[in-house]
């Protein structure tokens, strides 16, 4: 097994303590740096999210398998050459105004983050404006919009509505998603994207993105 | 000997209603030869029920001592025993922790944080004198927010709660939290059970699923959380009562471990298929069951009297009584819910009598 190898080995068992010493071997072994970005993290990302679609891992396992990339990305950042070995784009990601509810939105920011993007939370109870404003930052390709509650569902559709009137709007794809939300839902309300999980969201983010 | 009078229309008149639970209304209270109680009491014991009962015949109840200093329940901000703030939203109906401030960070540390009450001068004989129960239905104390995910998920929020559950070096304090909520949740039973006679069943509350799936593994489950669940049901059993279970989310895949931790009912969320369910488990567990969707406003009366028929076909073989779920709450239109009682009153006579 290649040292990518067991660093994606690592990543889909959660080992947070073994990724960062395994990329530090691979650097030393003269890995290239993107490579074990993609092949060694991202990819095995990939793998984490299709097992967790289907019901052969579970929340717990997809949290640590995050949380293990993000150590290794730490030890990996330095060698990089720029933000954009790092970042396939910046994603804002948050629960409408009213809505307290940060489980799936939680989930979503680790498993885009994993995808590559750079995550930026907004955090539960967010008014429209604040999506909006957030959205205008030029870097910003994906916005991410959730409601948990059918009585938050009004919340989205505002939010999406302003989102779409923004200057900017063909810079960035919003994706929508929540327990109460549907496909028919998201398209009627003008959203570019519905997903029911949070590896599916990490996946059509990414495609809108790289294609 | 009740079982051989036969049905006769006047048993279909509404002579009273229930009091109804958490700001619903209450059930209507019909004429029938013996009470919704016995009825109940029969489908649980005997599994011969006289009629397919809705869930307002189970009547929810709730202690407002409980909900002060344990639960969720209450419509306004409250601050638990634990210290634990519970926003209410209004438009949910229900209250929720505001993340991000968690009490605790790792398992480990519980014993410093979190301090186990003694509950003994909480009020609960002052609030059990001033309850009227109604005799003639079986209640249902409701414990929300019980005692193992849930109240780990407001300790820790939910990523940690999740995160702690395959942590090998938080599952052994995890298990000694465990072992002090379950306690604490036998010392509740054990005051409901002294103060309350006509409380039959003990309503225990943990969430275990999103809208899609469970949100761990069996193997978590049967280690970190069935043998806990066990404990509470035997102590609730020990007491001659039985225990239903509210576990929201798609769970279907966890009804091993709610029956081997020694429920007697499961009111699963219509993301599960319940008929399944019914077909594989409903001689081990009784389901809270409901009919096929139907909209009360634009459904013709005939259509609505054959789903009623059609559920009560459907869920009446004998040895697995089922009885009509909240989730099926949308049914409930005067020709539904009489053509239910009619036929399954008809059915059980002749299956039973």
């Amino acid at each position: 097994m290649s040292k990518i190898e067991e660093i994606a080995s690592a990543v889909e068992r959660g080992k947070a303590k073994l990724v960062p010493g395994l990329v530090e071997e691979a650097l030393d072994e003269g890995a290239d740096p993107v490579e074990i970005l993609n092949k060694g993290m991202i990819d095995a990302m990939s793998v984490v999210g299709e097992k967790f679609k289907n019901n052969e891992i579970f929340v717990p396992e997809m949290l640590v398998a995050a949380r293990a990339m993000k150590k290794g990305v730490e030890v990996l950042k330095p060698s990089l050459g720029g933000s954009s070995d790092i970042s396939i784009g910046k994603a804002v990601i948050g629960t409408v105004q009213g809505d307290l509810h940060d489980i799936g939105k939680n989930l979503v920011c680790l498993m885009i983050e994993s995808a590559g993007f750079e995550v930026q939370d907004l955090g539960v109870d967010v008014p429209a404006e604040k999506f909006v404003e957030s959205a205008a930052d030029p870097d910003v390709k994906i916005v991410g919009v959730s409601a948990l509650l059918t009585t938050t569902m009004p919340a989205m559709k505002a939010t999406v509505e302003a989102l779409n009137q923004a200057p900017n709007r063909e810079n960035f794809k919003v994706m929508v998603g929540g327990a109460p939300i549907t496909q028919e839902f998201a398209d009627e309300i003008g959203a570019d994207a519905y997903t029911p999980d949070a590896a599916t969201a990490a996946s059509v983010a990414k495609a809108f993105v790289v294609g | 000997m009740f079982r051989k009078i036969p049905f006769v229309k006047a048993e279909l008149d509404v002579i009273g209603m229930t009091q109804g639970y958490a700001r619903r209304p209450g059930s209507p209270i019909r004429n029938t030869p013996v009470t919704p109680r016995e009825n109940m009491i029969s489908l649980f014991y005997d599994k011969k029920p006289f009629w397919m009962p809705t869930f307002g015949e189970l009547a929810m109840t709730g202690s407002e001592v409980y909900t002060k200093h344990l639960g969720r329940g209450r419509a306004c901000d409250i601050t638990d025993v634990f210290g634990i703030e519970w926003e209410y939203v209004e438009s949910a109906g229900g209250s929720i922790v505001r993340p991000g401030t968690p009490l605790l960070d790792d398992v480990n540390n519980w014993k410093e944080v979190v301090h186990i009450p003694d509950i003994s001068d909480w009020g609960w004989e002052e609030e059990a004198k001033e309850t009227k129960l109604d005799p003639r239905f079986s209640h249902e104390m409701s414990l929300i927010n019980g005692f193992w995910f849930e109240r780990l998920i407001s300790f820790m929020d939910f990523m940690e709660a999740a995160v702690a559950l395959i942590d090998e070096e938080q599952q052994d304090a995890i298990k000694e939290l465990f072992a002090a909520t379950t306690d604490l949740a036998c010392k509740v039973v054990d005051k409901i059970c002294e103060l309350y006679p006509l409380v039959d069943f003990i309503n225990v509350h943990d969430d275990w699923g999103s809208q899609a799936a469970p949100f761990f593994s069996q193997d978590v489950a049967y280690e970190l959380f069935v043998p806990f669940m066990k404990q509470l049901t035997d102590h609730i059993h020990s007491w001659g009562r039985k225990a239903t279970l509210h576990s929201c989310g798609h769970n279907e895949d966890r009804i091993q471990c709610f029956i081997d931790g020694g429920f007697d009912l499961w009111a699963p969320q219509n993301m599960n298929h319940i008929k399944e369910l019914y077909d594989n488990y409903g001689d081990k567990i009784i389901f809270a069951a409901w009919p096929e969707q139907f909209d009360p406003e634009t459904c013709p009366e005939e259509e609505q009297r054959r789903i009623a028929r059609k559920f009560v076909d459907d869920f009446s073989t004998p040895g697995k009584p089922a009885i009509l779920s909240q989730y099926g709450r949308f049914a409930l239109t005067p020709a539904f819910s009489d053509e239910m009682y009619e036929y399954s009153r008809k059915k059980y006579g002749e299956l039973f009598g």
